[in-house]
Parts: structure tokens; sequence; C-alpha cells
């Protein structure tokens, strides 16, 4: 501390909330870690791929939804270019589901949460779970009568754990905004934490190898 | 009853039963396809260094993208 030029220390008190946070801003990761261009030998393995094409996946999930909201459901259901980015956005979260899960896998296997990364596979399985909320409110703002039978079905669902008055299922108008705003706000958040998260920790060494730890 | 109800459902997919379970078809073929490809993942070799091999080989640590 002793080292820090006089002015500097006149200028930005050690206790100011912006010091604070470049802290931790600059503590979550360790240095040259946060986009690192190296990694261990054992990282060399396709498992370890699932992870970054489930980001890729989510990528153009949120770009096609934008597409959509930008054209709204009486051009998706009767362009053929709305079909299209229709189909592009359906199709971008069925990888994005098959990846994700095979990932699951992938880390359960290795026993990834080893070494202080519970918090990783717990954000994991809450993206998984937002993610599933996200898809189902997506099943009903579809603006069809295939929405409209799933909303029936669900209504019994929904009520029997006593939600059914906050979280309407037949309110087509509510579900579209928890689609469009919330639950991907929610997944977008979660998943952020999830990568800062593996940078912050490092990839998990296998278990053979865990000493080097 | 029982006879709508097999026409509301007539155009759902072949559904494979066994006693108590049951599973559509497309739906077991998506679970065995990324079953097979979990399994790939973990055998088909990566890159061009594979295990054993030296990690090395790059550019010294400062500007190393230099493709
Ligand atoms: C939105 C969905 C998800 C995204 C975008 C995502 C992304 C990633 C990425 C890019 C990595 C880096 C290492 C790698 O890919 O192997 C990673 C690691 C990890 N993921 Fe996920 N993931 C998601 C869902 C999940 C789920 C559902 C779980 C399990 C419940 C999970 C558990 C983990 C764990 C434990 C690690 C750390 C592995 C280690 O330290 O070696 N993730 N994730």
């Amino acid at each position: 501390m002793s080292s820090v030029p006089r002015a500097e220390r006149v200028h930005r008190p050690p206790d100011s909330w912006t010091n604070a946070l470049r802290e931790r801003i600059v503590s979550t990761v360790p240095p040259g870690q946060a986009l690192p261009d190296r990694q261990p030998v054992y990282v060399s393995s396709w498992i370890y791929v699932f992870g970054v094409l489930t980001l890729a996946a989510l990528t153009v999930v949120v770009a096609t939804g934008c597409v959509l909201a930008v054209g709204g459901s009486a051009w998706w259901h009767v362009s053929s270019l709305g079909h299209f980015v229709n189909s592009l956005h359906l199709w971008s979260v069925e990888l994005f589901f098959g990846f994700m899960v095979i990932h699951l896998w992938g880390k359960f296997w290795m026993a990834a949460w080893r070494g202080n990364r519970v918090l990783t596979w717990v954000t994991g399985a809450v993206a998984f779970l937002a993610s599933i909320g996200t898809a189902f409110t997506g099943y009903l703002s579809q603006s069809n009568f295939d929405s409209q039978w799933i909303s029936a079905e669900a209504k019994d669902g929904i009520n029997s754990i006593g939600v059914g008055a906050w979280f309407n299922v037949l309110n087509p108008g509510q579900m579209l905004l928890w689609h469009v705003v919330l639950l991907p706000l929610a997944v977008g958040a979660i998943t952020v934490m999830h990568v800062v998260l593996v940078r912050r920790h490092g990839v998990v060494p296998p278990i053979d190898a865990e000493d080097g730890e | 009853m029982v006879q709508m109800a097999s026409v509301v459902f007539a155009p759902s997919g072949h559904v494979l039963s066994w006693g108590w379970f049951s599973i559509e078809l497309a739906n077991l073929l998506i679970i065995a396809a990324m079953v097979l490809l979990f399994v790939v993942a973990l055998l088909v070799p990566f890159g061009r260094r594979h295990a054993g091999a030296p990690v090395g080989h790059r550019p010294a640590d400062e500007g190393g993208d230099q493709s």
C-alpha cells in the first residue's frame, strides 16, 4: 500500500464505493483468467465443448427471438420469412436443450462441483430450471390452437400448486411478457454468473488428478 | 368418451409402451441420439494435440494471437 502514489490516495480514498466496486470486479476472476488462451491438457476433449455450444445456441435463440419480437405474431404466422425465423428460434432452442443436457451429464459424471465449485453447479441447475420455464411460456406464446390447448391443460397443474392467481397460463399477454422479458433476463443473468464462476475457479481437474488442485 | 379421446390424440406419433412405461418414438430416438453424442464426445480425440503430447508450442505468452 505504501507504494501507492500520494496523489492517487488523495483522489481516490480507499473507502469510496468506486474503489470497493473496482476491487470487487478486478478480484472476481484471477488476473488473465477472464479470457484465457490456454487450458490444462485434460480440457482437450469434446465433452468440454458442450458448455460453449450451449452458449452459442442460446445466442441464436435470443437473436431470433428479437427478430420475432420486431415482426410480431401476424408476421411469423403468415410470411415465409417469418416462418423461417420462427423455425430458427424453435430449432436453436432444441439444440440449446440438447447441448445443455449433455453438458449436465458430462459435469455430473466428472463431479465438477469438486474444489469449491458448488455454486457453478447450482447456477447451472438454476439456468436449466429457468430455461424450462422460458420454453414452456414460449409454447404458450405461439398464438395458435396448440398454445390454446396447452394453456388449458397447464392451468390445472398451475392451479393445483396454488399459484394460478398470480401466474395465469390462460392469459396470453402475461405469458408472452414472461417469455420475452422476465425469464430471458433471468436465464441471461444466471448464465453470466455461471460462466464468470467457471472462469473464477478454472476447469475442474479430472477425478484421478485431484491433488493438483 | 374413450373414442373421442382417441380421435383427439390420433395425430400424435407412435407411442411405445412397456407396462406402466410409455414413450413417444420420436422422443425415444432423440434421447438415444443424445446418449450417442455423449459417448462420441468422450471417445473421439479432440484437436491436433492429443493426450500425452505437451500443451505447448504456442508463441510466447504475450501477443499469442497472430492468425
Ligand atoms: C444456460 C445453460 C448453460 C450454459 C450456457 C453453460 C455454460 C458453461 C460453460 C461455457 C462452461 C465452461 C466449461 C465447459 O463447457 O465444460 C460451463 C461449466 C460448467 N457447467 Fe455449465 N452451462 C449451462 C448449464 C449447466 C447445467 C444445467 C449444469 C449442471 C447442473 C452446469 C454445470 C456446470 C459445471 C459444474 C461447470 C464447471 C466445470 C468445471 O469447472 O470444469 N451447467 N458451463
